[in-house]
């Protein structure tokens, strides 16, 4: 029978998949919410360096990996987990996933606002909740504080992502902390009314419709910026032809960023290698991967920024409100619903 | 049938139950849950978009595929055959990708992006990715309709209208709605498009609950109500269908001659057909190569070998267990009388409706136990929940139309209910079962959330790693790999084609033969 | 009832599908060994259910079925088909499209002719029905007469107790059906099968058979000598 052969080999082929060959190497399997190149230098780098090999599994929502890391209880075969925004950690901090980082070297590398305070993650990267604006509508002092955006001048001018976005949750997290719940429900309310647009779209496409003339000012993550500052591409180079970034908050508290951070797992296998893997990623060295592949901010401070970042300055950050992000995340979710941004 | 089929079977049923089981225990939760929520408002909203989503979807999906269809069925025209092939080749396009494409490539051209992503536009993306869904059964049912009674009825003074409205559709319905309903769960399933394109769902409510308010019992609860939604239509539409009564009978139809017709005067209704291959198959495809292009990179090329292998090792190897698994299913529903049966089977199949990302969940639950989350054995698990659906009907429709006077005759000359199978079901099956297979292929391929949330170390495929550059806002960079996945499907689709394996290609089909 | 041993033996079967009055209404038959019986009837009458009974493709709801002396259907039992050493020819023939004709008289022989060498009847076969250079033909490449006999030979192949015909002749062309008819009977007589026709056609039945039956109101009447209504 022709068809049956056909069916022979089709599964023939996938054998190799399931016969997976065991490795015998040192290891250590980290679990992801981060895809970047960087990422994968880091790991190729670390290997390179110590014998280690890391194995990677990248989930995309934080909710979903640290929901299979509790479902596979002790048998969790995660000796890491790294996820991106502040959020994300205290929900897996939350969940017990952790154990204690117990390194010196983190301890040393990275302050102390970086790190959880029960020690159970370290900071590892940042980006920075930034304002893009029309240099020829807007002046920086008009939006100087992220409060500003909701003023009434700006009526039908404002662009935002969905606040299905972990960036615009932590966010409106942050300010609850800073402002508590009266102010922010007045802020999202008054943001929702300035929008030029419903919701909608990446950080990217809120700067690409700053210059087709959709809104004037839209809240973007210094990452972005800088990729398209960057980019050999001239047409999106254009895009911030007339695009300008101001940090909000210099004068007060500081602007708001979105940390990734990672820490050892409480099934871990591996506790050692993974310390050693941490370790390597807040290292001087690692810390230059992460700033040079994907333009983040650094979380220690010998280590020299890239000219884009450089370019868009150093901000100041709003530290104290990270502690309370995770907390105020739902209370925030909840405000941004009811002001009727989706 | 003998106790230990009966056995084995409702073993096979619980197995798929499993995971909706672990949903049903993880919703109640919900109801003590006092953990803040989605509002009532704002649910009911997602809600109507849903349906509003589901009705244009579906009625787009069934017009045009069902222009496409009448038209191939029943005109001869200048490239009516090539038309016939290319109305099936949106299958091969995720409808994610085509929303992608579709607002980068009008943003790029100026067009405000604040006007595209709205529900009318996305209705459009579905009912074009959608419309082979509805083209294919209907286009069999049409040709295989009897010629005589066609022609019966234009003797009796009917006009071709009034044919297609008293004649055509009330028989090919049963076709139809088999179509429009895998159409529809298709659409209630979508997290991907709908997210792009910036549309609250209820399955973006269910995303929504459990990743934004970290409540998984809510999500669960919420996915029970959209299975118990897909649940009622499946089961009418069974009912509706039995009640057409699609008899399996073996009578040979005289075929009908096609009405020829120039090209000219076909073309307002040619264009039509033609509208949803190349806006949501061929515009996607130029999209991608002309951006992959701009910004070649070898690189980016040699990073896409490793997923395009994974994903078409994966894609045949869960392929063909899911095909086994339908088969088994479509026995059940062929073979087996018994209204019981019919119900467990069709409750094992509801996974087609619900989001990937919800029966991974279920799934998580089931498998962690066993240390299979994260193995290859839970992804294909997972994919024979979610696409099981798809290769029962395709195997079942296949089964209508084989003679039950042969299983008759061999159990007769002495063949056991197994060796019925093997002897002669199976041989006859063998187009249904190819076509199944690779329609089940195809959709693995486009699969993404379950594949993302149970994947082993180190282990990527073209979808998870489109939608990961794609939602790092870098479409450029996702063109290789999304161009390869649209080849693989598009590859597919052809050689299911060739094979005769849609019942659409101008050979006799085997089972026809018996008469002459 | 006599110690003889009866081909088939049918007491007052009751029978009805569904939904519907009842089709077989205590009827009752007996066929002795090699007979060959013709039950006429009106289309849509229960002719074509009485041989599905008798094959065991549907169940009895009253009465008994007997072949060869032992006891396959009632209200309670039910033998199935495999299980029964019938034969069976349908009206459309049912040759199977993806076996040679070889192949196709072959069928039933793999699991029951054990005894019987599979090639030697098959050519035994293919002789008695004048079917001989045929045997790698596809059936698709057939004429309707030549895939009637197929279809005759492949059932008589594993030499079962009883032959059931519905309709067998009914999709031939007049001018080929009596032709196929006197090989078929020609054949039957050669390998002393027991048979039962269903058919329409009074002729046919008459020359068919030893006795003809006309089935009205659920029961079987003789008709060997009045005409059919």
């Amino acid at each position: 029978m022709r068809l049956n052969t056909i069916f022979a080999v089709l599964i023939a082929s996938s054998l190799p998949l399931i016969a997976h060959p065991a490795e015998a190497k040192k290891s250590i399997n980290v679990y992801t919410t981060r895809h970047y190149e960087s990422d994968q230098k880091l790991a190729s780098e670390f290997e390179k360096k110590t014998g280690i090999a890391v194995n990677i599994v990248q989930i995309k929502e934080a909710s979903q990996l640290i929901a299979r890391i509790i479902e596979e209880k002790d048998k969790s075969q995660a000796d890491v987990v790294i996820t991106a925004d502040v959020g994300n950690l205290w929900r897996a901090s939350e969940a017990g996933i952790f154990q204690p980082l117990a390194s010196a070297a983190v301890k040393k590398s990275v302050p102390t606002e970086f790190r959880d305070p029960k020690d159970n993650w370290t900071g590892l990267a940042m980006r920075v909740r930034a304002l893009a604006y029309n240099k020829e509508k807007i002046k920086p002092e008009q939006i100087a504080r992220m409060e500003d955006i909701a003023s009434p001048a700006l009526k039908g001018r404002v662009l935002v992502r969905s606040s299905n976005h972990v960036y615009n949750q932590s966010l409106a997290a942050t300010l609850l902390a800073a402002n508590g719940r009266d102010a922010v429900v007045g802020w999202a309310k008054g943001v929702t009314a300035n929008l030029a647009r419903k919701p909608q779209g990446g950080d990217t496409d809120q700067i690409k419709a700053i210059a087709a003339g959709e809104g004037d000012v839209a809240m973007v993550n210094s990452y972005y910026v800088a990729r398209l500052l960057d980019s050999k591409n001239p047409a999106e180079k254009d895009l911030m032809k007339n695009t300008a970034v101001v940090f909000p908050n210099q004068k007060d508290r500081g602007a708001h960023a979105n940390i990734s951070g990672g820490g050892i797992t409480r099934s871990a296998k591996n506790v050692a290698h993974a310390r050693q893997f941490l370790e390597f990623l807040v290292s001087k060295e690692g810390q230059e991967i992460f700033v040079s592949y994907s333009k983040e901010y650094p979380v220690r401070a010998d280590v020299a920024i890239p000219a884009v970042l450089k370019s868009l300055g150093q901000p100041k950050l709003d530290l104290k409100g990270l502690s309370a992000v995770g907390q105020n995340t739902p209370e925030a979710i909840k405000i941004l619903e009811e002001a009727g941004w989706r | 049938m003998s106790l230990l089929a009966k056995f084995f079977i409702l073993v096979c049923v619980a197995v798929f139950l499993a995971p909706l089981f672990a949903l049903v225990v993880e919703g109640s939760g919900a109801f003590f849950s006092e953990t803040l929520t989605l509002s009532p408002e704002l649910l009911s909203a997602y809600g109507q978009n849903s349906l509003l989503l589901l009705l244009g979807s579906v009625f787009g999906a069934v017009f045009f595929g069902g222009v496409t269809a009448y038209l191939c069925a029943r005109f001869e025209f200048c490239g009516r055959k090539m038309l016939q092939w290319l109305a099936v080749l949106p299958l091969g396009v995720p409808s994610y990708l085509v929303a992608y494409t579709w607002v980068d490539f009008l943003v790029d051209q100026g067009v405000p992006g604040g006007s595209l992503r709205n529900l009318t536009l996305t209705c459009f993306i579905f009912a074009f990715s959608l419309s082979p869904y509805i083209f294919l059964p209907v286009y069999v049912a049409l040709v295989s309709l009897s010629g005589s009674l066609i022609e019966s009825a234009r003797l009796l003074g009917r006009s071709r209208l009034a044919i297609v409205r008293e004649i055509e559709i009330p028989l090919v319905r049963p076709s139809l709605f088999a179509g429009a309903l895998l159409a529809a769960m298709e659409v209630l399933a979508d997290f991907g498009t709908v997210d792009f394109m910036a549309i609250d769902t209820w399955s973006t409510g269910i995303y929504r609950s459990w990743f934004g308010y970290g409540d998984r019992a809510r999500a669960a609860l919420l996915a029970l109500v959209l299975l118990s939604f897909s649940g009622v239509i499946l089961f009418w539409e069974a009912r509706l269908r039995g009640r057409a009564s699609l008899a399996r009978t073996g009578r040979n139809t005289s075929d009908l001659v096609r009405t020829r017709m120039s090209f000219r005067r076909a073309f307002p209704l040619i264009l039509v057909a033609l509208v949803p291959v190349l806006l949501a198959c061929v515009l996607p495809l130029l999209i991608l190569v002309q951006r992959s292009l701009l910004s070649f990179d070898v690189e980016q090329w040699i990073a896409v070998v490793r997923p395009t292998t994974a994903t078409l090792s994966l894609a045949l190897g869960s392929g063909a267990v899911v095909v086994c698994f339908g088969f088994l299913f479509a026995f059940v529903l062929q073979l087996c009388a018994g209204r019981f049966w019919n119900d467990m089977v069709r409750l094992a199949t509801l996974g087609y409706a619900l989001p990937g990302g919800v029966i991974g969940i279920g799934l998580l639950v089931f498998l962690a136990p066993f240390s299979l989350s994260g193995s290859l054995v839970g992804l294909v698990f997972a994919y024979c929940i979610r696409f099981v659906t798809l290769g029962t009907s395709t195997i079942e429709a296949g089964w209508l139309t084989v003679p039950r006077v042969f299983e008759e005759q061999a159990r007769i000359l002495g063949c056991s209910t197994l060796a019925v199978l093997r002897r002669v079901s199976i041989p006859l099956l063998q187009k249904s079962l190819a076509c199944a297979f690779i329609l089940v292929c195809i959709d693995i391929i486009k699969e993404l959330p379950a594949s993302m949330l149970l994947r082993p170390f180190n282990f990527e495929t073209l979808a998870i790693r489109t939608y990961n550059l794609a939602s790092d806002e870098r479409l450029a960079e996702t063109a290789p790999a999304s161009l390869l996945m649209i080849v693989l499907c598009v590859a597919g689709v052809f050689l299911a084609q060739s094979l005769g394996a849609f019942g659409i290609s101008e050979n006799k089909k085997a089972g026809k033969n018996h008469e002459q | 009832m006599s110690n003889e041993i009866l081909s088939l033996q049918i007491n007052d079967a009751l029978f009805s599908y569904p939904g519907t009055p009842s089709v077989l209404a205590g009827l009752s038959l007996r066929v002795g060994l090699g007979e060959r019986v013709a039950v006429l009837g009106q289309s849509g009458i229960g002719k074509s259910s009485l041989l599905r009974l008798i094959a065991g493709l549907e169940k009895l709801s009253g009465g008994e079925i007997w072949i060869h002396g032992e006891k396959v259907s009632s209200a309670q039992l039910h033998v199935p088909p495999e299980k029964r050493r019938v034969g069976m020819v349908f009206q459309d023939w049912a040759v199977f499209p993806h076996l040679t004709v070889f192949e196709n008289i072959a069928f039933g022989l793999q699991r029951r002719g054990k005894d019987v060498s599979e090639r030697s009847r098959v050519g035994e076969l293919l002789t008695e029905f004048e079917l001989q250079g045929l045997e790698s033909r596809m059936p698709s490449t057939l004429s309707g007469g030549q895939l009637q006999r197929v279809a005759c030979a492949r059932a008589l192949a594993p030499k079962p107790e009883i032959l059931l015909l519905d309709e067998a002749f009914s999709s031939l062309d007049v001018s080929l059906r009596q032709r196929v008819r006197q090989q078929v009977v020609g054949a039957l007589k050669l390998e002393k099968a027991t048979s039962i026709l269903v058919t329409h056609d009074l002729d046919e039945a008459r020359e068919f058979a030893d006795r003809v039956f006309e089935l009205r109101h659920g029961c079987l009447h003789d008709a060997s000598v009045v005409s059919a209504g």
